[in-house]
């Protein structure tokens, strides 16, 4: 039995696909976010879409006080040949994704059925893949690539164990209850 | 490997292994053949291939014969077991370092300005450091290979039975043995190198107790060398009763996505259990009654059969009494699976309160299953924790 969780309309945006949007976050560049549908950001969400393309897929929760922000890398561009230039990656989230509140997420790739703890911080170009856990408190350094059903913690971040086979079976249950329990006040 | 139990919140369903271990639904797995479901420590694992967590290197156990225990082109650090990058001075020296504390190899000498070299380096400063031993191990590893190259041979030889006995009589007075005689051999097993030898496969990871500590990189200092990094293995699962395969790996060169060709979960062939309403029924708070909701998330019909536990045992351990068990069985077809509305079956138990906030209760489901097997049936135990109100 999962607890109903009850919010005011006045407080989030709903759209036709289902995104259910707190008024306090911030949003920036949302000609370059895609989102598939049914996903919940809760308050002082921050989501950087004008630095590059976010691409973000179904059943995503994203608590409060979580920053989505795209990476970057140094690299020569047409304009400057000669001298190094911040470049941005784009970001990119597949389905049944959970962030817990204030953690900061720079990665280039989160796999899908994958949890993110609370006050964590996932540095540039890290490559999370799917059905894995990272706990919370800990801190991913640039370039780290989590292999797909592992759990990784600590600071900095280390492989800690392997997650069962049916992780992918129990996040979706929990992510689509959580989205059907979260339902406006009558 | 980790447990969605310490996760989970209150009111929870748990099935119990035949081995008194508790684990959620969907961590149980079945055997069919057995008809039983079991936890991971009632299965057996064999290893099917070695991976590294960085590179993505896979080395699978049936194709390749030369396994190696660490990665060739990867490193960890020594002061905080991060994985290393390369570096590039701007002399265009390349170097190993750490993006998190600020470890480098060129505080040890260990640059080069071509890449391959510093591989080199690093093995070769591990040589220096271990000359002896490694002498002593390579010694014995060449003595070890020659005795299984010519037990393989004669082993080979007496499958060929046309072969004259003469020759096996032959080859057991042969040189072979005279060289490498059991004293020998006693004298090789009792030295420690030999265990480096036979342990070919690396040691998995063991869960590890990660404890936060306060960390200052630039406080860190360190003149070792980087460490290479070990690799991690995937296994296929097997029942220990019969030793028939209860999840198998496709193989795939890919560490990234790892598919299962046959997977056998409690999931699959028994009905998904949630808890629904809880609530007490007096004032005295004396008795309590639970809604269980029962979904059948297979492609078979169901049977189902209850059967309450022995008035021994609940007072042993002092469990609560269920009452109004439903039917004792009834079928639950799945027709509408395509549909997006579940159905469902419910049964409201009126239980009375003991000591515990703990509900047992035993139950047996037998499923109907096309091929190829007719019916097949499982038994197990369920526990109902719902915590205090």
């Amino acid at each position: 039995m999962d607890a109903i969780i009850q919010y005011d309309k006045s407080e989030f945006h709903e759209t036709s696909s289902g995104i259910k949007i707190s008024k306090k976050s911030i949003i920036k560049g949302t000609e370059q976010i895609n989102v598939s549908g049914r996903c919940i950001f809760f308050n002082d969400v921050i989501l950087r879409g004008d630095l590059a393309k976010v691409s973000i897929g179904k059943y995503l929760v994203v608590h409060e006080k979580v920053t989505l922000k795209p990476s970057y890398t140094y690299g020569y561009t047409k304009e400057s040949p000669t001298k190094k230039v911040i470049k941005f990656l784009p970001l990119m989230i597949s389905d049944y994704v959970e962030i817990e509140s204030s953690s900061i997420i720079q990665a280039t790739k989160i796999g899908t059925c994958t949890s993110i703890g609370k006050n964590c911080y996932i540095s540039h170009r890290c490559i999370i893949g799917e059905n894995s856990i990272i706990l919370d408190d800990s801190i991913l350094p640039p370039d780290t690539v989590v292999p797909a059903n592992s759990v990784y913690g600590g600071r900095p971040a280390v492989y800690i164990a392997e997650t069962p086979e049916s992780t992918a079976i129990i996040q979706k249950q929990k992510l689509i209850n959580f989205y059907k329990n979260f339902v406006p006040k009558s | 490997m980790f447990q969605f139990k310490k996760i989970a919140k209150l009111p929870l369903i748990l099935i119990q292994c035949e081995c008194g271990r508790e684990f959620l639904q969907e961590e149980m797995y079945c055997c069919l053949s057995c008809q039983n479901s079991m936890c991971r420590y009632c299965t057996s694992n064999e290893i099917f291939c070695y991976y590294c967590r960085n590179c993505g290197d896979v080395q699978i156990t049936s194709e390749t014969s030369n396994l190696t225990v660490n990665c060739s082109s990867c490193f960890e650090c020594p002061v905080c077991k991060n994985v290393l990058r390369r570096q590039i001075d701007t002399e265009k020296n390349y170097g190993f370092t750490c993006s998190y504390c600020f470890y480098t190899t060129r505080s040890i000498g260990v640059t080069d300005p071509n890449f391959q070299q510093v591989y080199t380096k690093i093995n070769n400063a591990y040589k220096q450091e271990y000359e002896a031993e490694y002498k002593d191990f390579q010694d014995q590893y060449n003595r070890i290979k020659s005795i299984e190259n010519n037990n393989f041979l004669i082993k080979k030889q007496q499958k060929n039975k046309h072969v004259l006995k003469s020759l096996t009589q032959s080859w057991t007075k042969s040189e072979a043995l005279i060289h490498y005689s059991n004293a020998d051999i006693d004298k090789m097993t009792k030295e420690k190198n030999l265990k480096v030898v036979l342990q070919r496969y690396n040691l998995d990871l063991n869960n590890k107790q990660v404890e936060l500590q306060d960390f200052n990189p630039s406080q860190q200092t360190s003149t070792q060398l980087p460490i290479p990094l070990g690799l991690l293995s995937r296994k296929n699962r097997k029942c220990r009763k019969c030793q028939k395969l209860i999840f198998t790996l496709q193989p795939e060169k890919n560490s990234k996505k790892f598919a299962y060709s046959v997977q056998n979960l409690h999931y699959d062939h028994a009905p998904y259990l949630q808890v629904g309403k809880v609530s007490y029924v007096n004032k005295e708070k004396t008795e309590l009654s639970v809604v269980i909701q029962m979904f059948n998330k297979t492609k078979n019909a169901m049977e189902y059969s209850f059967s309450p536990l022995d008035q021994q045992i609940l007072e042993q351990y002092k469990l609560l009494t269920v009452k109004n068990l439903p039917s004792p069985t009834f079928t639950f077809n799945n027709d509408n699976i395509e549909s997006d509305v579940q159905q469902y079956q419910k049964f409201e138990a009126i239980l009375i309160i003991k000591d515990a906030t703990k509900i047992q209760f035993a139950f047996s489901v037998s499923a109907k299953i096309k091929m190829p097997m007719d019916q097949q049936q499982l038994n197990y135990n369920v526990n109902v924790y719902i915590g205090t109100l």
